[in-house]
């Protein structure tokens, strides 16, 4: 079956409807997160499905400085083709101090990222941010909602996650000073995301495709992401790696390691 | 057919869910290999051996306290283009509603129960949400058949007294299949343990519960209305059937008649779209048209201020007074009118009707709204037959259309 069309519209279609929700709810008081990676790229791309072409909200580029120049040259390209309102987002003080990533992974990621948010989200007022995150990157990330509540200090309070059934996902009782995370990509897995890229003819990253055997398959900062051995140079490719590897996605993510679980003490002091 | 089935695990404390599915998710190649290394690291450092549910309990608060507090959804293969989504959820009294949230839309259940135990109150507990939520048929699965020495005359004393409670309760056991979960006996591999049951293993009995799903009618809820290029386009996304350029719709409950003047994708106009899509709509005359009415074809779904309901809550409801009642994009103030019969989770007995229901009232009633709503029955297997409860401070129930007329 060609791409498991039906397939792909289901994923396509609960994605698009929440982010109809989130707007319905939000309108201008709306941002989404981009970090110019294939899922939030594929984000991107849903939100200008939705709202049938033009995105009608800020589209945030949280840059720490140190991301691959490929990832830059990506970003100005599509933000002028696709018409987007993009803001970008840097913790400069933090940048200028000259990083800690060496020191340690958990006070960089935190302050480049997370904190570099919160700026924004103080500076600009917003209500709901969307984030691209999926629930197979990660067993913390399995846990999370669609609609996901985050006090003034950015705490996800994971114990007391509200009830999310039968398509009802926004609450009422949200405060002044709360944000709410929202998730339209929590039920695609990563090879979903590459058969809808080849599907929708998206442009991604070429870090993504192999050179000299090795790619990666996560991109982030350039001195935390390692490539993978990997001959994958072109989406038949990579999809068909991915139909057979047992190495996980986010294995050359510094900050991702279990054994201190450090994604949960990240996320639940408000990283993505 | 669909390609993906969502499978509820559920069962009472300890019966073993988290390990169930951590184990499946093993022997099916649904792992990383870097996972299971962090977790034999883990494991070793809080002194257990290799842990199959630390797979699924990722937080540091539910290894150290071994329970999961939380619902997680993992995925595993089953087969080219197939996917099973196996949902995990905290056993817990307490936890209900993480319970629940995991359990909505779920197209199928697995029951464990740890054959040392058998049916407990628990137990009973989530099979009768499983239930309320319109599955009313499971698979046991017969847990920890390793801790009775893989006796077959065990397993056949049980599974009688299994399904004898469960038909009690209304509800059947389509199999009965005895494993270990911890083992992997008879989960995805036939288990030689147990020579003598001769029966389908359970991984088998999942992979057949891919099937074609009704979804005929045409019906749009009407979530937003955007402008764009001078035009108003009403958004929604199909659950059933198709729509054509041209066509006659009817916006309910209003009753309206429209010709559909264009149908939108970002990329420009096309002829016909159909179920799963997300689209936008342009009307001939179609001013005042806004989110809470549905757009639909005929056979029309039904339309009315009474509606029979079943109903449960998850915090307390104030019987007697308004609430509000969400259903697809529809909002209106609603009360209960007639209240047929009342029964609580915690034993099933039926009860009084109290001035306010508390958490885990299961109601049979009926609802009258202030204005007509517009619902499906649960045949239709859509988000027009489900709604959700507000009073006050958030939701506070949730429920199901019956098929009876009210």
């Amino acid at each position: 079956m060609a791409d498991h069309d039906t397939y792909l519209d289901e994923l396509e279609s609960q994605s698009i409807f929440i982010i109809r929700e989130a707007y319905w709810k939000y309108r201008e008081k709306l941002a989404c997160l981009w970090s110019i990676g294939k899922d939030s790229t594929t984000m991107v791309h849903l939100l200008r499905k939705a709202f049938l072409g033009k995105i009608p909200v800020q589209v945030i580029h949280i840059d720490t400085g140190l991301k691959f120049k490929q990832i830059y040259e990506f970003r100005d390209k599509y933000a002028a083709d696709w018409g987007l309102n993009l803001v970008v987002c840097r913790n400069e003080s933090a940048i200028h101090k000259d990083l800690l990533h060496t020191d340690s992974r958990f006070g960089c990621c935190n302050a480049l990222k997370t904190e570099a948010l919160k700026q924004l989200i103080g500076k600009n007022k917003y209500d709901a941010v969307f984030v691209g995150i999926r629930r197979d990157e990660h067993a913390i990330r399995a846990k999370e909602r669609y609609f996901s509540q985050r006090d003034k200090d950015f705490k996800w309070n994971y114990a007391e996650q509200r009830l999310e059934l039968w398509g009802q996902y926004y609450g009422e009782d949200r405060s002044d000073d709360e944000h709410v995370r929202i998730h339209p990509m929590l039920h695609w897995r990563e090879v979903d995301i590459w058969r809808y890229i080849r599907r929708e003819r998206l442009p991604v990253v070429r870090l993504y495709f192999a050179v000299k055997n090795s790619r990666y398959r996560s991109i982030g900062c350039e001195c935390c992401c390692m490539s993978v051995r990997s001959s994958a140079d072109s989406l038949n490719k990579i999809i068909r790696e991915l139909e057979t590897t047992r190495i996980a996605e986010r294995s050359g993510r510094a900050q991702d390691k279990e054994k201190e679980y450090m994604m949960q003490k990240l996320r639940s002091l408000g990283y993505m | 057919m669909n390609q993906i089935l969502k499978v509820v695990v559920a069962g009472e404390v300890d019966a073993g869910k988290s390990t169930l599915i951590g184990r499946l998710l093993f022997e099916t190649g649904s792992l990383h290999e870097g996972i299971v290394e962090d977790i034999s690291h883990v494991s070793r450092s809080l002194g257990n051996s290799f842990e199959f549910a630390y797979l699924l309990d990722s937080f540091e608060e539910e290894r150290q306290g071994r329970l999961t507090i939380d619902t997680t959804q993992v995925f595993c293969n089953a087969g080219r283009d197939k996917q099973l989504v196996l949902i995990d959820v905290p056993g817990h009294r307490e936890l209900m509603s993480n319970m629940l949230s995991g359990s909505s839309f779920a197209d199928t259940a697995v029951l464990v129960v740890d054959i040392q135990r058998l049916i407990t109150i628990d137990t009973l507990r989530h099979a009768w949400i499983l239930k309320f939520l319109g599955i009313d048929s499971v698979i046991v699965a017969m847990n920890k058949l390793d801790s009775s020495g893989f006796s077959r005359s065990g397993f056949t004393k049980a599974s009688a007294q299994v399904s004898h409670l469960l038909e009690q309760n209304a509800m059947t056991c389509d199999f009965i299949v005895p494993l270990s979960a911890r083992q992997g006996d008879n989960l995805v591999k036939r288990s030689k343990n147990m020579p003598w049951y001769r029966g389908p293993v359970l991984f088998d009995l999942l992979k057949a519960g891919f099937k074609k799903r009704a979804h005929r009618y045409f019906r749009m809820p009407i979530q937003d209305s955007y402008s764009i290029d001078n035009g108003e386009f009403l958004v929604g996304t199909i659950l059933g059937g198709a729509i054509a350029r041209k066509e006659r719709v009817y916006i309910l409950p209003s009753g309206r008649k429209c010709i559909v003047r264009s149908l939108r994708t970002f990329t420009g106009s096309v002829q016909r779209l159909s179920y799963p899509q997300s689209i936008g709509v342009q009307l001939e005359d179609g001013p005042g048209i806004c989110r809470g009415q549905v757009m639909c074809k005929p056979p029309l779904p039904r339309i009315g201020n009474e509606v029979r309901v079943k109903i449960f809550c998850v915090s307390s409801l104030r019987s007697r007074e308004h609430f509000t009642l969400r259903c697809a994009a529809q909002e209106v103030a609603a009360r209960l009118a007639d209240i047929d019969a009342v029964r609580n989770i915690d034993d099933l007995k039926p009860k009084n009707i109290p001035a306010s229901f508390e958490p885990g009232d299961i109601i049979d009633a009926v609802i009258r709204t202030e204005l007509p709503l517009v619902y499906d029955t649960l045949q239709q297997n859509n988000s027009l037959s489900r709604f959700i409860i507000h009073q006050s401070d958030g939701i506070c129930a949730f429920g199901l259309v019956e098929s009876k007329r009210a």
